[in-house]
């Protein structure tokens, strides 16, 4: 009882560990403001020059008074440099500050202002009074002139409510939870199949190659389980689709959400196979070598002086004892697919949490990153526990 | 449930007649290694009556322990034997694992070194001693278990219907040999192979342990031979010893035979190797010099001729044959000088003059 206490007390404080650090790192990745209202900035051009299209830049640090426009600015992702500056007009309400910057040079009443600026910051380029109300409004509205710590107390007290906050991107609509709601069962029907069709593969496929240890026919599947191994994910994702989707049509080539449940499963078969496959060749080289060590234990020798046959050796003394080491690294792959599986995703039109974290990485929609942060760190904790429970159930030794 | 115990009895005293149990004729069993063949059993022959027990000694490396697997046929894939193995009148030798399985916990039995390591920790005793009577004698359910439960009573350990429930680690390492003992006798086979059953017990355990062997073996006329680097060990338990040096067998005769007129150098650095109570405290053991042989070329002459303090240029010339003693039919040795022969008391004298000059030199320090 103090045993499971303490292992939940462990599992929260890891929890909130992973929350706060990706909390943090999506704050400093990207300005939440400019998701939710887009470029503000663009205002008036007072030069004359580029336009600040796309890109909102808020400055930090201290600025002299004037008013700024955006000479060069950030149009690709690669290119984080954009040129300030400043026409010695007003000082722009919320420009109090500059990030990142590499050098400020003054030429008399203007100053130039070059820096490595971060596409996605805001800069407000004496705003219109309409679109300072919009700033105000969303900052209150999300808590963005808080502190960072106050911030982060008021988006955990929501999360854990069961409310994830708005979509930054989609303007706060619909809400993560909605988006979460969408793609987590299908990642998680996915993830199960994947892995219920690697340990269909590994375990005869193991005992088989332990049973002929080193005999050619080992050495073989030695070798066909490092070629899937060294296969890329997608290199095997396309092959898959094209021998059996496209030149047999065995399946569909792509998922299609509205379909019902029983073809969905029939959709996601070729993904999680794609999936299934090399974590099969890696479950396969650990119960192999496990099951090869346990069958060099003398209660193997012992059994087989009872007179019981290869078979039973294999099946019931020889797998339990193997099998430590498949479930610890079965665990970690489980909880690393859940929200990994972008590639097959993607090949498949699978639409689930791993594209979907993608996507949010990519425009800085920090409350959809956090959600599925979170929900991978929550599915590694369950994993875990279950993995002791697993444990405890094949070895008496470890038991409490 | 005691009727189930003895019709497996009775059918082991029906299925061997008394009598040689066991022929082994120049018997070899030799491994391919990387460093070439291994001749870890070179040339062996004894047989063993029913009822029996034969001690088989011999420091680590002699070949006792392959032996017994080869007799078995419990050995790894890259081994290679020739000779003959007859048990109860059958050729066993070359037979494969499928015709085998039907002997080993049947008929031959055997148990390990060391019982932390030979039962399954992941199963429960009941369900391991039930194994073989379900596999050789189809029982099953209610009547294995109570089949279990009267092995483990008759193995002394108490309260058996609780440990047919639990897991190995749970019992002590005397409990786990008993458990093992057990096990070996559930089918009530004709032939046990004891390998160094006590070598990892407490000492006051051995004792028991041994003891219990040799009461299962008067119960059910069944044949031991009990494999151990302590002659200490077979000197009570056993009616015959088998000395193995470097793969060979170099002296065989009756256990009290032997004690009174060992005639193998090596037999006799075996027993001076053995503490003893009457010694003053803090006597230096008498260790054998040098390492075992070199299985992969074996000294030309005889094998322990290197490492003997009494060895002259014949004897690492030229290979002694097993003959027979003047003082018992039964008994056999492989020896050119062997102990109480002129030559050997010559060297004696000179050794034990040396020693004695050694412990004065000793004394003035």
């Amino acid at each position: 009882m103090n045993y499971w206490l303490q292992r939940a007390g462990m599992a929260v404080l890891l929890l909130l560990a992973v929350s706060m650090l990706t909390f943090g790192a999506m704050n400093i990745l990207g300005d939440p403001l400019f998701n939710i209202l887009g470029p503000v900035s663009g205002a008036k051009d007072l030069q004359g020059t580029a336009q600040a299209d796309g890109y909102a830049l808020r400055t930090q640090g201290e600025i002299p008074s004037g008013s700024y426009t955006i000479v060069d600015d950030v149009d690709t992702l690669d290119h984080r440099e954009a040129v300030l500056v400043a026409t010695g007009d007003t000082l722009p309400k919320r420009a109090d500050t500059i990030a990142g910057l590499d050098a400020v040079s003054a030429t008399g009443t203007d100053i130039t202002i070059i820096g490595g600026v971060v596409p996605g910051q805001l800069v407000m380029n004496g705003p219109e009074p309409s679109q300072l109300a919009d700033v105000e409004a969303a900052e209150q509205e999300f808590y963005l002139d808080q502190p960072l710590p106050v911030r982060y107390v008021s988006w955990l007290t929501d999360f854990v409510q069961g409310d994830m906050g708005p979509q930054f991107s989609k303007t706060g609509e619909p809400p993560v939870t909605d988006l979460i709601k969408e793609r987590l069962p299908r990642s998680l029907a996915l993830l199960v199949m994947a892995q219920l069709m690697a340990t269909i593969i590994a375990i005869p496929w193991s005992l088989w190659s332990a049973a002929k240890a080193n005999q050619p026919v080992d050495r073989v599947s030695t070798v066909t389980t490092f070629l899937i191994i060294a296969l890329p994910n997608f290199a095997l994702g396309v092959i898959l689709k094209y021998v059996f989707a496209i030149q047999l049509g065995w399946f569909p080539q792509t998922f299609n959400a509205g379909d019902s449940y029983l073809e969905q499963i029939y959709q996601l078969f070729l993904p999680a196979l794609t999936i299934a496959l090399p974590a099969a060749a890696v479950y396969q080289r650990l119960l192999r070598t496990d099951l090869i060590t346990t069958l060099q234990e003398d209660f193997i020798l012992m059994a087989r002086a009872k007179g019981v046959d290869r078979r039973n050796i294999l099946m019931k003394h020889a797998l339990r004892p193997s099998l430590f080491s498949f479930i610890t690294v079965f665990g970690i792959n489980t909880g690393a697919l859940i929200g990994g599986a972008l590639v097959v995703e993607n090949i498949f039109r699978v639409p689930g949490l791993g594209s979907a974290i993608v996507e949010a990485v990519l425009v800085e929609d920090f409350p959809v990153v956090l959600a599925i942060v979170m929900i991978v760190a929550f599915a590694f904790v369950l994993v875990n526990i279950a993995i002791d429970v697993i444990y405890s159930l094949i070895d008496p030794r470890v038991r409490r | 449930m005691s009727g189930q115990q003895h019709s497996t009895q009775l059918q082991s005293d029906g299925r061997v007649p008394d009598g040689t149990l066991l022929e082994v004729t120049d018997l070899t069993t030799h491994f391919r290694t990387e460093r070439g063949l291994v001749r870890a059993v070179d040339g062996v022959t004894f047989s063993l009556a029913r009822g029996k027990a034969l001690g088989v000694v011999g420091e680590s490396g002699s070949g006792k322990t392959v032996l017994s697997r080869t007799i078995m046929g419990l050995l790894p894939s890259n081994a290679v034997n020739s000779g003959s193995v007859r048990f109860a009148g059958q050729e066993v030798l070359g037979l494969d694992a499928k015709q085998m399985r039907h002997l080993w916990g049947r008929e031959m039995s055997m148990i390990f070194q060391n019982p932390m390591v030979s039962l399954n920790p992941l199963m429960k005793i009941g369900k391991q001693i039930q194994e073989p009577l379900h596999i050789h004698l189809g029982l099953d359910g209610r009547a294995a278990r109570e089949t279990a439960e009267q092995l483990l009573r008759e193995v002394h350990i108490p309260e058996p219907t609780k440990r047919l429930d639990q897991y190995p680690h749970e019992l002590s390492g005397g409990m786990r040999q008993r458990v093992m003992i057990a096990i070996a006798m559930a089918c009530g086979p004709t032939l046990l192979f004891a390998d160094e059953p006590t070598t990892a017990l407490d000492v006051t355990v051995q004792a028991q342990i041994l003891e219990l062997i040799g009461e299962q073996r008067r119960e059910r006329n069944m044949s031991v031979i009990l494999v151990t680097h302590d002659l200490g060990v077979v000197a009570g338990h056993t009616d015959e010893i088998a000395v193995m040096y470097g793969g060979r067998l170099v002296e065989k005769a009756p256990t009290r035979e032997l004690f009174a007129n060992m005639k193998m150098p090596y037999t006799k650095s075996l027993m001076r190797s053995i503490p003893k109570l009457d010694d003053p405290s803090h006597t230096r053991l008498l260790t054998i010099p040098g390492r075992p042989p070199d299985l992969v070329n074996p000294p030309k002459g005889c094998r322990f001729a290197p490492r003997c303090a009494y060895a002259r240029d014949k004897c690492l010339q030229e290979e002694p044959p097993l003959v027979t003693a003047d003082t018992s039919p039964d008994h056999v040795y492989a020896c050119w000088y062997p102990v109480g022969s002129p030559e050997f008391r010559e060297r004696d004298a000179e050794i034990m003059a040396t020693i004695t000059t050694g412990v004065e030199l000793g004394g003035t320090r």
